[in-house]
């Protein structure tokens, strides 16, 4: 059984969505629970959601803007609202980032004072972590929250480079933001790995500063690693550490959902996805999730 | 100042003409407290959230993708691209994929061409033009203007009669020549199985052209002779002046008669057209 009291069931799995992986998912034979669609990609593109026929979906979200100090559309609330019904997801995951900002802070204005409209940079950044970005983001994650009355996760973001103006690190912002709202996390794995090598911690000790406990879904994928740092790449299969991390993270954890992430190249091996889900569903049998 | 990050890193991210004059944007980075080794983090983020927006372009090359990734210059390259390239139309709709994809290639085809003999990934250039025939080659219009004529027509026709018609090219059709076997590195990349050492050998022509009746792209090798006689068809002349013509430019050892045996082969694989009009 998928759903359990309004949440996945223990130990499911899933795949992002890319065009080969609902025929992937339905020839798989129970080795695949479900699909991980952004809502963007089914705004964009509706017939994503027929293609999806009979496969359950978890939404996926990158409008938000939860980090931002630009407050997304109500249009764009309302679409993501229609949705999440349509759909039935079980929550939606969001990113902890921006991904607009205020153009009249740069000094342009368009004729008669009027604000310009903001940068959309289309793509999600971590924000500056510190106790204004805090303090906004519990805001953001409350209203947004009630707005669209589904349990919104919040994913953290790989870090590239030192945001200024952080006065925390990124899992000192996720504790104390789950202490301000009722939050729940979307880990995503190799993102913190990334951040790890960028930044230059130890993935597993700061996987034991997290509140692992509020950790409802798993994100995996692979590591690019270039000479000036590690890059996220849903194009290749993950790195064996994050498969550590993961049963690390189940140990304490309340994880329902495990999502692959390998969309970036529609020439994904096949061999290597079933590869990649006998992985997690070794590591879960390992240590099955009783919470 | 938290706003005035996320502002300047922004517009970072989405002008390329902020990012391309480091000046300005360094003056405005510091003072947002970046050091100025950081100006080309952020670039490098713009490139790589450059390549994240490409992603679905990769379709039709799959063969240059897997290439890049062998050299590990993904994101150097769309670093470079982004620099050209303004993401503020796509992320507006305003910008479609087929646009998208045709600036795309067209960069691509300069950066591997700029570099000459230099560039120290000299199987790129021959590779993404491989892919781009047959790509452009699936493009082009599939209805001749011209009904040509049967097989069996033309095998039936006297010498005399097969002189005076008129030959031209399929329209789809592309001649190119390589130093590379384009066709052999592909599917060894496709394979995962890329020769350490693959040489650079003499030209070879491959011609590219859409054959109706598979619904498919062909590619074929054609020799020296064959790639010199396309080259004088031009849809207006006759048989009769294209033999002339490559008698003069060197074939004056072949009796006309021998060239048939080209042009029913040619016009059977549809490189070519014969018909008694114009085209």
């Amino acid at each position: 059984m998928l759903y359990n009291d309004g949440c996945l069931a223990d130990s499911v799995v899933g795949l992002a969505y890319s065009s080969t992986v609902p025929d992937f998912i339905r020839a798989s034979d129970g080795l695949v629970d479900y699909v991980e669609v952004p809502f963007e990609l089914l705004r964009h593109n509706p017939s994503v959601f027929d293609s999806c026929a009979g496969i359950p979906i978890v939404l996926h979200c990158a409008s938000l803007s939860i980090g931002g100090s630009v407050r997304c559309s109500d249009q764009t609330v309302t679409e993501i609202e229609d949705w999440l019904h349509r759909t039935e997801s079980p929550w939606l995951g969001e990113h902890l980032a921006f991904i607009t900002a205020a153009r009249e802070e740069a000094g342009e204005m368009l004729p008669e004072g009027i604000p310009a409209e903001p940068y959309d940079i289309g793509y999600t950044v971590s924000p500056p972590m510190n106790r204004h970005t805090l303090e906004r983001a519990a805001n953001n994650f409350e209203s947004y929250s009630q707005r669209l009355n589904v349990r919104l996760l919040l994913e953290n973001s790989p870090l590239y480079f030192q945001m200024p103006s952080s006065t925390m690190s990124q899992s000192e912002f996720v504790r104390e933001l789950c202490q301000l709202a009722d939050v729940n996390l979307l880990l995503d794995l190799a993102h913190l790995y990334i951040s790890a090598g960028n930044i230059g911690f130890d993935p597993m000790k700061e996987l034991e500063r997290l509140p692992l406990e509020k950790v409802l879904e798993i994100h995996i994928s692979g590591v690019d690693r270039q000479p000036d740092g590690l890059w996220d790449d849903h194009a290749n299969p993950a790195p064996d550490i994050l498969f550590k991390m993961l049963e690390r993270v189940m140990q304490d954890g309340r994880t329902r959902a495990i999502t692959l992430e390998y969309n970036w190249a529609s020439t994904f091996s096949r061999t290597v996805l079933s590869e990649q889900l006998e992985k997690v569903r070794e590591t879960l049998t390992r240590v099955p999730c009783t919470a | 100042m938290p706003q005035a990050v996320e502002t300047i890193i922004a517009r970072c991210l989405i002008e390329p003409g902020f990012l391309g004059k480091p000046r300005a944007a360094n003056e405005s980075l510091a003072q947002a407290d970046f050091g100025p080794a950081d100006l080309e983090k952020i670039r490098r983020f713009a490139g790589f959230i450059c390549k994240v927006k490409h992603n679905h372009l990769w379709g039709l090359f799959p063969a240059t993708r897997r290439l890049i990734c062998h050299y590990g210059i993904e994101l150097d390259i769309f670093t470079k691209y982004r620099l050209e390239h303004d993401p503020r139309a796509f992320n507006a709709g305003i910008e479609s994929v087929d646009d998208r994809l045709i600036s795309f290639i067209n960069f691509l085809d300069a950066h591997f061409s700029s570099h000459g003999s230099s560039y120290p990934y000299p199987m790129l250039l021959e590779v993404l033009r491989h892919e781009r025939f047959i790509w452009e080659t699936r493009l082009v219009p599939i209805a001749p203007a011209v009904q040509p004529m049967s097989s069996d027509d033309l095998q039936a026709s006297r010498w005399i009669d097969f002189q005076r018609l008129v030959v031209g090219l399929d329209p789809s059709l592309r001649l190119f020549g390589f130093h590379y076997d384009v066709q052999s590195i592909a599917a060894q990349l496709e394979e995962a199985n890329l020769e350490d050492e693959i040489p650079r050998g003499s030209e070879r022509v491959l011609a590219y052209y859409f054959d109706r009746h598979s619904d498919a792209v062909r590619v074929v090798e054609v020799d020296p002779i064959t790639t010199q006689l396309l080259s004088l068809i031009n849809g207006k002349r006759s048989v009769r002046r294209v033999i002339f013509a490559s008698r003069v430019l060197g074939l004056g050892h072949a009796r006309p008669v021998e060239f048939r045996e080209f042009f029913e082969d040619a016009h059977r694989f549809g490189l070519i057209k014969l018909s008694p009009e114009r085209m």
